[in-house]
Formats: C-alpha cells, structure tokens, sequence
C-alpha cells in the first residue's frame, strides 16, 4: 500500500525579491516499509519539499497539490490535526544535530515529551522508553547520560538522540533530512546502520533527503533526484546507478570522486544550478546539459515512465536498457 | 639531497583552556591541538592532511601560515626558520604561502568587488606596480580560474559558491605564490560545483608549479588531488604515504577504518562491504589516550598500547605508518 502520496507539489516564497518557487509540481510515492532516497544539490527543493510534507514550512511559503498519508490529505489540516499525526505516523529527523534540541532541556525532558503526550505513558514509565530506545541506538551508558544537557553530547550522540526521538512513537514514515551531514564518515556509517536496523525492526519507511550519493548507494531502495525543484528521474537505486536515464544523474553520479577509482580528474558538471529567484523557462536543468537542444530551452520536458518503475523528465534521455 | 620546499619537525601547537569543572581563576590546561607533527613537502608537491574534526587539521595549517603559535618544533621554508622568524622576514614569505579557506562567502569582504578582492595582495606585496599592471594581472587571474572578466565589478553575494571559491583561489595565486594551504576548500560546495573547484586546483597545481597542502575530512577528495597523505587522529600523524598506498593498503587501524567508512557510489559495491564500525567517539583532547590516541577505538589495541608512544615506522617506499601492531596489508579493506 502506498504510504505517501505525493502529487504535483508545489511550494512557493514570498519574498521581498518576489515569489520564489522552491518545489514545482513534484510527484512521489513511498511504499509502506520501503527506503527512498531524495537526492539534491542545494537550492534543488529537496528540503523545502519534506517540510511542506511535515506542515513546518517557514511563515511566508505556501504548498499546493496533494499530500497524501494513508489516504489522508495532510494539506490543510490545522495545527492541532497536524500534531495528532506528526510524531505518530510521521517523524523527521533534521540535519544539524547542533540545534534541533532544545539548550535550556535535559535529554530526558525531551524525549519523554513525545511518548507523554502522543501516547499517554506515565513519566516513569516513559523515561525508562527512553532510555531503552538510547540503549538501541547504541548511546554508552544511556541510564546516565540522559539526564544530561545537550551541549554535553557530542555531535553524533545528539544526532543518536534526535533519531531515537523520532522513533519513538513508532512512526510509520521517517523523513531524515542530510542526517550525517554534519558528521564524520566514522560517525556516518554508525548513523546508516542504525536507521537500516530501525527500519528492519518497526517496518518504518525511511525517505533519506540527502545530496550524498555514496550513503544511497549503501542505504536505499529507490531513489528520486531533484533538480530546480523538479523531479529529473525516479527508479531502483540499483538500476539507476547501472544506467540512469536523465544528464543530470549521469552528471552527478560522475562528479563524485571515489576511492576506488584512480581517474585524476573527475567529470564534472559545467555552471551553477538555476537561480530559483528567475527559473529558466524550459528543463531547468538545460543551461548546464551536454545533450541540451533548442527545444529543451522552451519547453518542460514531462515526468515520463521509461521502464517498468522507471521514469525520467528529458527528452533526450541517455539510452539504457530499456 | 636537495632540500624540500617545506621541513616540518616535531610541530607541536598548544592552547591554554580552562575545562568545564575548573574554577575561573583556576591554571588554564595545555589543549595540544597537535603534536610531534613531521614532514616534508617538495617543490610541486601536493600532500593531503585527512582528519575527522578536532583532529588538529587546521590548527596545523594555522601554525604553517603563522596565524597561531608554534609551542614546539620546526618548520624551514626552503631552510630558513618560518616560526621564530622577525615581523619584517615573516611578511615577505607570506607572499610565497598563501591560503584558500572553507567558506567561501564568509572568507570574501561584502564590500569588495571581486577585481578588489583579488588585487588586494598585489598591492601589499607589490606597492609599486602600476595600476595598469595590477589590472592586467587581476584580469590574467580571473580568466584562469574561470571567471568572467565583466565579472570583475560585481560583490561576493552575487556570486554562487563554487564562483566565490575561484575568487578565493584567484586572490590566493595573484601573487605568484610557491605553496598555497588550502583548508577544506570545497566541502561547502555542492558535488557537481566541488568537481569543477578540484579539477581546477589540479589543473593549477600541475601548470604553475604550486605546492599544495590540501585538507579535508574527506579521503576521496585527497586521494584524487594529491600526491602524497597525511592521516591525522587527535593531534598526531597516524600514517604518510603516497596517496595511492596509503589508500590501497592503508597500514595504520585507523586509516583502514577511515577507508572502510567511506562510502562508495555504486550498489553493487556497497552492499557487498561489510565492514567494522569504529566504536565510541573521539576522546577529549583535554585527555588524550596514554601512548597511542587511537588504542580507546581501535580493534586491534592490545595492553602495550598504553605505554609508549608508537613511532613512525617505515614500510617501504616513503610509507609510514604509527603502529607497531600492524601487520601486512589485508586487515583492513581496499576497496578496488
């Protein structure tokens, strides 16, 4: 069944340069219990996309289309509606470890909130969840360190302590959003196996926002790549790595230097991404395109299915099998 | 031998910090962000230092470029002595040693055009050529990293991030320097944008002469630009080789989890590897480990470990490694 539905999503900015708009018309489906990975470079909507799914978007922006949660439309529910289902079937996960917890709070006080509130426990009863859900994500000496203050973790416990946060009411979706950025590549392994082993155990969907394309390689089943807040290509994150359809994942996938490869200079992508203040009026991504012609500069190529579960936005995609 | 352009030994920069527990007035503690750091960089030569944060990375670039104290140690540029060096002599070699930082936006003066910014040390260094010649010199620059020359009027926030690094690099190269230092230059830009900036600084490095010393937290991107790395773990020198070695058979525990860590973008690859998480976090550098820093995570620690300070050992080829444990190569993972 699908868990969430996502259609023709767009989100806009007032701002004093005029409207910007972040996300233009994007589709997505996350099947109960599956991983996708929602690839971007800054500015490409990847985040301003989750937070309108989450009902968090900043003051001056707007969605429009369809969010869908187990067949309820989330756009347009009041505050209090939201928070019956955020925590409980949705949870996110925010990508600076550094301030997404509160200074003035013990962990303890945290993370008890959630399990009180969303599911009645006792005090008692929800700090020793508590320290059960720290002992799972691997938190040395949890009984201890949750009565602590948040400056005295380290950037990967807190970052521990947000995602056993999230997990906490048994959501059924996980948004994570750049949730190993900040972190050091030993800190990022740990933080990926603890998200495969949390979806493993609750059968949580976890939807990865993330520009790195090395942890989707490792941690997902299906992949959505996000350009000038279009999706450019959706598919298995085993085919499309194999043989992606659109330019621009070709691109990105090249542009990425690797250990085991010894080319001394990498492929890269000519120019910047599209100013989202004035979009180019055709494929947004048609300025930087190898393959690029007259009419990818005029004309929006539409998200079409190329394969079985595959789909791609161009209209000259690369040849793979079809 | 000849001697190397650059000679480090036995750097070691400290910091006096009060902890959390202590009393305001209390005797501030020695924090040695690094320590016994050796090495030597030839004419030309890029050397990548690898570290996770707090590893001491930067404040070793900082003691090479002068901008924090050396406690300890030597660094010779080209023979002469760079830390206890007069004012006067030390601001001459500035010019041959210049820096590119992390954030590219905040490293650019707002109110400075870009043709500004990059003219900007012709001018110190240079005070007495002429105006027509520093165009001339800040238009040659500009064109080599990439920008365009109507460019030239524009300030830094109208520039994306990959475009504010070139402008970086390019205040960095107008003097003509002979090593520039440069501090995590394109973690902050996207991944399409950071490949351009490292062909770019190759490109450059190869073409000019340029020695670079380059760090990141990042053992791919290194790999890909330098000939020889330096893996750093709380302050001290974990393992120096070529940059090939080093990654292929990586010799020290630590480095080996640092090449097992990183992830490699392809499925097939990746599901394949299982490999061994490093367990626990670093260790306050307040209180380093006894003998060697690394023994509190490392799955090969035995007692010993405690007592001494492991020394650089030799494996052939100008391959050093910090481990007296270590065996052949194969412990570890080498991916490809």
């Amino acid at each position: 069944m699908t868990l969430l539905r996502v259609r023709n999503l767009r989100v806009s900015f007032a701002t004093g340069d005029g409207t910007v708009n972040a996300v233009n018309g994007v589709d997505l489906d996350v099947e109960a219990g599956q991983s996708l990975a929602v690839v971007g470079e800054s500015g490409s909507g990847k985040s301003q996309l989750m937070l309108a799914v989450m009902g968090l978007l900043a003051r001056n922006g707007t969605a429009a289309g369809s969010v869908e949660l187990e067949s309820v439309e989330l756009l347009g529910l009041d505050e209090r509606e939201l928070n019956r289902i955020r925590s409980r079937r949705i949870a996110m996960v925010f990508q600076d470890p550094m301030t997404a917890l509160n200074p003035y709070l013990r962990v303890a006080d945290q993370m008890t909130e959630g399990l009180v509130l969303h599911l009645g426990m006792a005090r008692r009863e929800a700090l020793a969840e508590s320290v059960r859900l720290l002992d799972a994500m691997e938190v040395p000496d949890a009984r201890r360190q949750i009565a602590m203050y948040p400056h005295e973790f380290s950037g990967g416990m807190r970052q521990r302590v947000l995602i056993a946060m999230a997990l906490s009411c048994r959501p059924r979706l996980l948004i994570a959003d750049e949730p190993t950025t900040a972190l050091d590549v030993t800190v990022q392994s740990r933080i990926m196996r603890i998200l495969a082993e949390a979806r493993a155990e609750l059968g949580t969907a976890v939807v990865l926002v993330t520009h790195d394309v090395g942890i989707v390689a490792g941690g997902c089943e299906h992949m959505v790549v996000l350009y000038g807040g279009q999706v450019m290509e959706s598919g298995p994150v085993d085919r499309v790595f194999a043989a992606p359809y659109h330019p621009y994942t070709e691109g990105l996938l090249n542009a990425v230097p690797r250990l085991d490869r010894d080319d001394s200079r990498l492929p890269s992508i000519p120019g910047d991404p599209p100013d989202m203040n004035r979009p180019p009026a055709g494929c947004p991504f048609a300025a930087r395109c190898p393959r690029a012609v007259d009419r990818c500069r005029h004309e929006l190529p539409g998200l079409l299915s190329r394969a079985p579960d595959r789909r791609v936005a161009c209209h000259l995609p690369l040849d793979g099998p079809a | 031998m000849s001697e190397p352009l650059l000679r480090v030994r036995d750097l070691s920069v400290t910091f006096p910090v009060r902890g959390r527990e202590g009393w305001p007035w209390a005797r501030p503690r020695p924090l040695r962000a690094v320590r016994d750091v050796s090495f030597d960089l030839a004419a030309g030569e890029s050397l990548g230092i690898v570290g996770e944060s707090g590893s001491g990375k930067t404040t070793l670039a900082r003691a090479l470029i002068g901008t924090v104290p050396a406690a300890a140690g030597e660094a010779r540029w080209q023979g002469e002595d760079l830390l206890r060096m007069p004012p006067a002599a030390r601001h001459r070699h500035r010019r041959d040693i210049q820096m590119v930082f992390q954030d590219p936006l905040a490293a650019l003066d707002p109110r400075m055009t870009a043709g500004e910014i990059i003219a900007e040390p012709l001018l110190v260094h240079e005070p007495r050529l002429a105006r027509r010649e520093v165009r001339a010199r800040v238009a040659q620059m500009m064109e080599r990293v990439g920008l365009l020359p109507n460019q030239v009027n524009r300030y830094p926030h109208e520039f994306s991030g990959g475009q504010c690094q070139r402008i970086n690099i390019a205040r960095a190269l107008v003097v003509r320097p002979r090593l520039v230092v440069c501090d995590e230059p394109v973690s902050a830009l996207d991944v399409s944008v950071q490949a351009q900036v490292i062909n770019l600084l190759g490109d450059l490095g190869r073409d000019l002469g340029l020695a670079l010393i380059f760090i990141a937290h990042d053992l791919a991107v290194v790999k890909h630009i330098c000939d020889r790395i330096l893996v750093f773990y709380l302050g001290r020198a974990m393992e120096l080789g070529a940059a090939r070695d080093v990654v292929r058979e990586p010799r020290h525990p630590y480095t080996r989890a640092l090449v097992a860590a990183a992830p490699i973008p392809d499925p097939a690859i990746e599901r394949g590897r299982r490999t061994a998480v490093l367990e626990g976090d670093l260790p306050s550098p307040l209180a380093p480990p006894s003998g060697c820093v690394f023994r509190t995570r490392c799955p090969i620690a035995r007692p010993s470990c405690a007592a001494a300070i492991p020394p650089m050992q030799d494996f052939g080829g100008g391959h050093l490694a910090a481990c007296p444990h270590t065996g052949q190569a194969g412990h570890g993972e080498a991916p490809g």
